[in-house]
């Protein structure tokens, strides 16, 4: 048998290499249809209550948010839409930074409305809504796109600067009559424009089989004029967490309108480069972080310092926020740079379960593939130097999973290059560490 | 398959039912496609999701294994597109020249070199152990093209094996 069958026999047989989770998938559904109805319960049994709190606070006449909401749109359309959003209504009109900007758009008859937004210095929260305008909606997914933005005031379009993240989504329950999704810019390196325009798309597909079409593109343009920023607030944590032997200080919780951001400091007494990856409790039930970025800076005595910016649930702020430290990787800040030998094909000997895996040559360059033993969340290698010292551009990427990782270079491949190891093998806590977040 | 003829509709038994028979199937799809243990099987618990919520709308209750592994395969390559975001500059040299990239990387790499119709009918038939009768009716494929598509992928992954039936070849 040739290495290559047997390779791909092996291949074969790893498939079948059962994890005894698989067998608990129903009971893992389960769960899932369970916690889905209570959701459900408790979001249609609430209408009724949001209806009386309203009607008492309106006739008490003790509430701005609500007088303002009850001033700007109809009654019966937020109490419906609140339904539709999986929001509370009250929690919704009393989230001090919403900004009702009621656009709509409209693009070979399927609207786009706009009725909401959230603001603050540098990000913004857009709330799109689709309106189930017909049955055939309820079929595949949706995604809402930013394809350009324009200053209003200097007229110049915004080119670079900023991200944008957002996610498809569709009509989960056959009975909705809209869907809310939510699209944050971050203008990470220019000023937000108080007065924005904005183009954006709406894609419509579904599946034929494994293949992608199209069920309908459309565009629309949108005009804002954003409130002025309110100031954020600073809340004090000065934690500090031992995490073997390295000092992690959680220093402080900024409260914006769009989220919140925590800063934490790794001191340069610390002995090794340190990767945090964090989940979060809520009201005590876990869940991804949620996470919107994150920027460091090192500062020139050694520390090294993390904002991590998270988003919030902006209509039901939980009563107890819980950051939960889940698994982390280090690796020596004195670590030496590794020799990786292409023309013998190995990678020098080290401690970070890392092996040379192969190489390929291309028309115009190289690629080499790094193994490794340990998982690993991003490329474990950063800076690539040749025997001249010059540090080469490459570009990375994750092959299998988190095991595998290829790197590629332009020109031909030299006999050594050197490797700079950006971190280590991902180790997850058996007992997690709780960090408790403090609340206005 | 026989255990469907019997069910009027899709019920929640028949439903499990066909988790219960299939789920090493599914799960061996989902690692064909992901060659992960844990995205495997996040892609699986979704798909079982998935088809649970629409198993009502099932017209012809004989095509139910067609149906969810067709969202199964929708389920892994939305997870590869997502893993994808990790590449930090376009990968694009790796969908070119399959033939040569190929040569000095391992058969799982090289799987994820094919396009994608050639990596499905190979982890459809090899790692599902379909034969090229199913493989067809998921693909939604003619018989001869599937065929056609084994062989071109064996080729490509200069792998010499039976084309006949599936990972029988074992």
């Amino acid at each position: 048998m040739n290495t290559r069958k047997q390779q791909f026999l092996e291949d074969l047989a790893e498939a079948k290499d059962y994890p005894k989770e698989l067998y608990l998938s129903l009971d893992r559904l389960d769960k899932r249809l369970k916690h889905e109805k209570r959701q459900k319960r408790l979001l249609y049994g609430g209408l009724p209550a949001f209806a009386v709190s309203f009607l008492f606070i309106l006739l008490l006449n003790t509430n701005i948010t609500f007088a303002r909401a009850l001033y700007e749109v109809p009654f019966l359309s937020r109490i419906a839409e609140s339904v539709i959003y999986n929001t509370s209504l009250k929690s919704a009109i009393e989230n001090e930074h919403i900004q009702y900007v009621n656009l709509k758009g409209l693009h070979k008859d399927m609207p786009l409305n706009l009725p909401y937004v959230i603001s603050d210095e540098r990000n913004l929260l857009l709330f799109f809504e689709v309106p189930k305008v017909s049955d055939n909606l309820a079929e595949g997914s949706f995604m809402i796109q930013v394809e350009s933005m324009t200053d209003l005031d200097s007229g110049e379009k915004i080119h670079h600067g900023y991200t944008i993240s957002a996610s498809g989504f569709d009509f989960e329950y056959e009975d909705l009559e809209s869907v809310l999704s939510e699209v944050l810019i971050s203008f990470v390196e220019v000023a937000m424009p108080r007065n924005l325009g904005l183009t954006v798309t709406l894609n419509h597909f579904g599946y034929e089989g494994a293949h992608r079409r199209s069920l309908g593109y459309y565009r629309y343009a949108f005009n804002l004029t954003l409130q002025d920023p309110k100031p954020t607030k600073i809340l004090s944590m000065d934690q500090e967490v031992m995490l073997e032997g390295q000092r992690i200080l959680f220093k402080e919780l900024t409260l914006f309108p769009t989220g919140s951001e925590l800063t934490y400091r790794l001191p340069s007494d610390n002995t090794m480069d340190l990767m945090l990856h964090f989940t979060k409790e809520l009201d005590g039930v876990s869940m991804p972080l949620g996470s919107s970025g994150a920027m460091f800076q090192d500062l020139p005595d050694g520390t090294h310092i993390t904002w991590l910016r998270m988003q919030d649930n902006y209509f039901s702020p939980p009563k107890t926020r819980t950051l939960v430290l889940e698994s982390y990787s280090m690796v020596p800040k004195d670590r030496a740079p590794l020799t990786l030998n292409l023309a013998e094909g190995f990678l020098e000997e080290n401690p970070y379960g890392l092996r040379f895996h192969s190489l390929e040559r291309h028309e115009d360059g190289y690629s080499f593939f790094i193994e490794t033993e340990g998982t690993y969340a991003l490329p474990p290698i950063s800076f690539i130097t040749n025997d001249a010292g010059e540090v080469l551009h490459t570009t990375s990427e994750s092959l299998r999973g988190d095991h595998l990782f290829g790197f590629t270079l332009k020109g031909s491949p030299p006999k050594t290059l050197s490797v700079e190891v950006a971190l280590g093998p991902l180790i997850t806590l058996e007992d997690p560490i709780f960090i408790p977040l403090p609340t206005e | 398959m026989n255990w469907l003829n019997q069910e009027k509709g899709f019920s929640k038994e028949a439903f499990i039912t066909l988790v219960e028979q299939e789920r090493e199937r599914l799960y061996r799809v989902a690692y064909g496609y992901l060659k992960n243990e844990s995205l495997a099987l996040e892609a699986l618990d979704e798909a079982i999701y998935l088809f649970y919520k629409e198993r009502k709308k099932l017209r012809e209750p004989a095509y139910a294994l067609t149906y969810v592994t067709r969202i199964l395969i929708n389920e892994c390559l939305r997870i590869i597109r997502q893993q994808k975001k990790l590449v930090y500059e376009g990968p694009e040299h790796f969908q070119e020249g399959v033939e040569d990239a190929v040569v000095s990387i391992s058969t799982k790499v090289a799987l994820e070199t094919l396009p994608e119709h050639h990596r499905q009918v190979i982890v459809l038939r090899y790692f599902a152990e379909l034969t090229i009768k199913e493989t067809a009716s998921i693909l939604d494929t003619p018989e001869g093209t599937i065929a056609s598509w084994t062989k071109q992928a064996l080729k490509l992954l200069k792998l010499e094996l039976s084309d006949e039936k599936g990972a029988r070849i074992l």
